[in-house]
């Protein structure tokens, strides 16, 4: 077992009353296992992704539960050590492949980012190979003359590809995909979805894959974790869930779907 | 001409870009078809194909560089994607719902504020809509509000831009149902701006596939779903998972 | 108005405006009742000290400079409201017009408007007080006009923003002429962020003023006004220190008062 989530909540203390946003949720991810998380707007499934990525600010919030990767609480765990894990074990990716780069950096640095941090023992030309062989990996043509690109002269497609080898670079445990599909071009985004299936197969990397886009999350995941309004309605193996869904919540997203009866 | 409330015929559009050097892209390649009355019309397409720049043709709010656009209805009115961004956060819902009415009609405030509460009911909204503004409403109201101000002028044509991508899924459904009984109880023409093919299967008569400026394929939803006959049509499908 | 205090009670908005207020108060008295006559001179009260009698001392005239202070403020305070309020109007029409309809007007308004720019407000104001001639209305016209470019460009840039957002699209379609579009529709939203930035117009104002008729060209004696007192007082600076701080101390107090109300009401939570 990879992850380990023990009745986790968030309460948010910004305002003048305390406002609950995840609570109770538990749930567990196994190594090489596609995870996928789908609500709607306010679910706290984002939220619930952030914690895990250990990416909550640590102020005016209060957490509850435990988060364990690998047996330790990423919660509670010391600041420099959270450090260790993001972007080597745990990586992530966002929603704007557009926003998600910085504009004034080559893409064969910001792909090296995780390697210049975290495994300072590699040299240029290991960094560099490492770099190129994961944007061989996710498909792009010419891995060569994007590697000296800058984001503006990619596609946003392209941009997604990018920010996925970024993430893989460092043969992470757990890749977080939040909504990372949603602002690309359906046909871009089934080329998406084939690669992280891929990325999945070959190199056993856990994937929590958070989308509102039940088709998707049907196509990807193995299994399924529905929420709603920070709670966690139903959990289950991904066929059992669209084909004999419990809970009426489950059954109502389901029935939102457009039927194509040809 | 009488048949149709929207002829195109061979439209081309250009935008200029660039900076010093000025470039030009052209966005519309040859688009003919024609809007009946009464009809859902499905115009499908990713980013860049030119569905919006369809749109703007209709509405008059770009140049046509070749070819014609006629229309037999006066003012046809647009439902945006963006709910967030298509209501004066300014204002409240009364005052921006009466402002159609203020433009094309004589009527008094009374007047007006009785029609703006007629329509909030048509759209499934109530009275007490009246005196918030669009930042307390969520996504799916707002939209419902959208299509409400809309129809204050009573359009026989609505261009809706992906008027659904915004919302949750379940609101999603809830709003297109809105739109087709409207739809139904006023014969208003939709054009239907979308790129989820599923949404669109049900919810168009006629549906058209829009690549790269050019119209490539159109048929009604069964058939062109079954035998689609362009490839990148088939890619389209696919990639939607049908 | 409760939920706006409330938005709005941190800590800059609150000293900001209490500052403000007492000045404003002060100004306020100083219309109706000062408490010696600002004109009238006394041989023995030549350089008074600070005093029970006269708070702030008199000067090389012997006139109460408290009074002349009060009288100082109002007339700073009045060229500093018009001179805003011209650079406002005008520079919201120019820049609505310019971030709307863009094109060829844009160019050429906004060319202009970048020359004018490039000259510190206060270079400018000189140049066209040597074409209008000196004293209290042609001061305010000229720091007006001086004032325009710097607020069209802010109105012009936001103007622009709006009209990406679909609202304004929408407008059209309901109907709505160009100019209710950009007046009726727009305007309001960018109300905010033009509310701060005539508050700090504002302070440029005064600094304006003051700086001036420091220079002798604002407004003209036996007329108060806080810069023109600061100018008088300069060659007494170690006989009578006090004929400097307290119109110094004034002008530094109204410009740190406005400047924290400017930073309260756009402050966030």
């Amino acid at each position: 077992m990879l992850l380990s989530v023990e009745d986790f909540g968030i309460e948010f203390h910004d305002h003048d009353s305390p406002e609950r946003v995840v609570e109770g949720v538990s749930f567990t991810l196994d190594k090489g296992e596609i995870l996928g998380i789908v609500g709607e707007s306010g679910s706290g499934k984002s939220m619930t992704a952030l914690a895990i990525a250990g990416l909550l600010p640590r102020k005016k919030l209060k957490k509850e539960g435990r988060i364990l990767f690998e047996g330790e609480d990423v919660l509670t765990m010391e600041r420099h050590k959270l450090r260790g894990l993001q972007g080597d074990e745990i990586c992530m990716i966002f929603q704007e492949p557009m926003t998600a780069l910085n504009p004034t950096m080559k893409i064969g640095l910001q792909v090296e980012e995780a390697l210049r941090i975290h495994h300072t023992e590699m040299n240029d030309a290991a960094r560099k190979e490492r770099a190129l062989k994961w944007l061989k990996n996710v498909e792009l043509d010419d891995p060569e003359r994007v590697y000296e690109s800058y984001p503006h002269q990619l596609s946003g497609g392209m941009r997604q590809r990018v920010m996925i080898a970024a993430a893989m670079v460092g043969d992470p445990q757990l890749l977080i995909a939040d909504e990372a599909t949603t602002a690309l071009d359906v046909t871009v985004q089934a080329q998406i979805i084939k690669l992280l299936q891929k990325i999945n197969k070959e190199s056993e990397v856990a994937i929590l894959f958070i989308s509102h886009d039940l088709s998707l999350i049907r196509q990807i995941s193995h299994n399924v974790l529905v929420m709603q309004n920070g709670h966690l309605v139903e959990k289950g193996a991904v066929d059992d869930i669209f084909d004999n869904p419990q809970q009426e919540y489950t059954k109502k997203l389901i029935a939102a779907i457009p039927r194509v009866e040809l | 001409m009488s048949e149709s409330l929207v002829r195109l015929k061979d439209v081309e559009v250009s935008f200029a870009s660039g900076g010093i050097k000025k470039t030009e892209k052209q966005v519309l390649k040859g688009v003919s078809f024609d809007i009946k009355p009464g009809e859902i019309l499905g115009l499908a397409g990713e980013s860049g194909s030119g569905k919006t720049t369809i749109a703007k043709v209709i509405l008059k709010m770009v140049d046509i560089k070749a070819g014609s656009m006629e229309r037999t209805t006066n003012h046809p009115q647009m439902i945006f994607q963006d709910p967030y961004g298509s209501l004066n956060p300014a204002y409240n819902i009364s005052w921006i719902m009466q402002e159609p009415l203020r433009m094309s009609t004589k009527l008094n405030a009374a007047q007006r504020q009785e029609k703006v509460i007629g329509m909030l009911k048509e759209v499934g909204l109530d009275e007490t809509y009246m005196e918030r503004k669009p930042g307390e409403l969520s996504g799916g109201q707002r939209q419902r509000i959208c299509i409400g101000t809309a129809l204050m002028r009573e359009p026989r044509l609505l261009i809706a831009d992906e008027p659904v991508s915004a919302l949750d899924v379940t609101v999603a459904s809830q709003v297109l149902a809105l739109l087709k009984r409207l739809h139904e109880e006023k014969n208003i023409s939709i054009l239907f701006i979308s790129h989820d093919l599923r949404t669109m299967y049900n919810f168009c008569d006629r549906i058209m596939i829009l690549r790269e400026g050019r119209i490539i394929e159109e048929g009604a939803p069964k058939e062109l779903y079954k035998n689609p006959k362009e490839e990148y049509t088939k890619l389209l499908l696919a990639s939607a998972g049908i | 108005m409760k939920k706006w205090l409330k938005k709005h009670s941190n800590f800059n908005f609150i000293i900001g405006s209490v500052i403000t207020g007492v000045l404003l108060l002060t100004v306020l008295i100083g219309i109706f009742a000062t408490p010696y006559d600002t004109t009238q001179m006394s041989a023995a009260d030549k350089f008074a000290k600070p005093s029970l009698a006269h708070w702030m001392g008199c000067d090389n005239y012997g006139r109460d400079i408290l009074s002349r202070v009060m009288e100082g403020m109002g007339n700073t305070f009045l060229i500093a409201v018009l001179t805003v309020l011209i650079g406002t109007v005008f520079g919201v029409i120019i820049g609505a017009l310019c971030g709307y309809f863009g094109g060829l007007l844009d160019d050429i308004l906004m060319r202009i408007n970048d020359v004018l720019f490039s000259f510190p407000s206060i270079l400018l104001a000189l140049v066209i007080i040597s074409l209008l001639g000196t004293g209290r209305l042609n001061v305010t016209l000229a720091l007006g006009i001086a004032f325009i470019p710097s607020f069209a460009r802010i109105v012009r840039s936001e103007v622009k923003k709006q009209c990406s957002l679909d609202y304004v699209k929408s407008a059209a379609l309901m109907g709505a002429g160009h100019m209710r579009i950009i007046f009726v529709h727009i305007l309001p939203n960018i109300m905010p962020v033009l509310l701060s930035s005539v508050m700090i117009g504002f302070n440029n104002a005064v600094l304006a003023e003051a700086g001036l008729s420091y220079l002798g060209i604002g407004v003209q004696p036996p007329a108060a006004s806080l810069g023109r007192m600061l100018s008088e007082a300069q060659s007494f600076l170690f006989t009578a220190p006090w004929y400097a701080i307290f119109p110094g101390l004034v002008i530094v107090l109204t410009v740190l008062g406005f400047a924290l109300l400017a930073e309260g009401t756009t402050e966030e939570e």
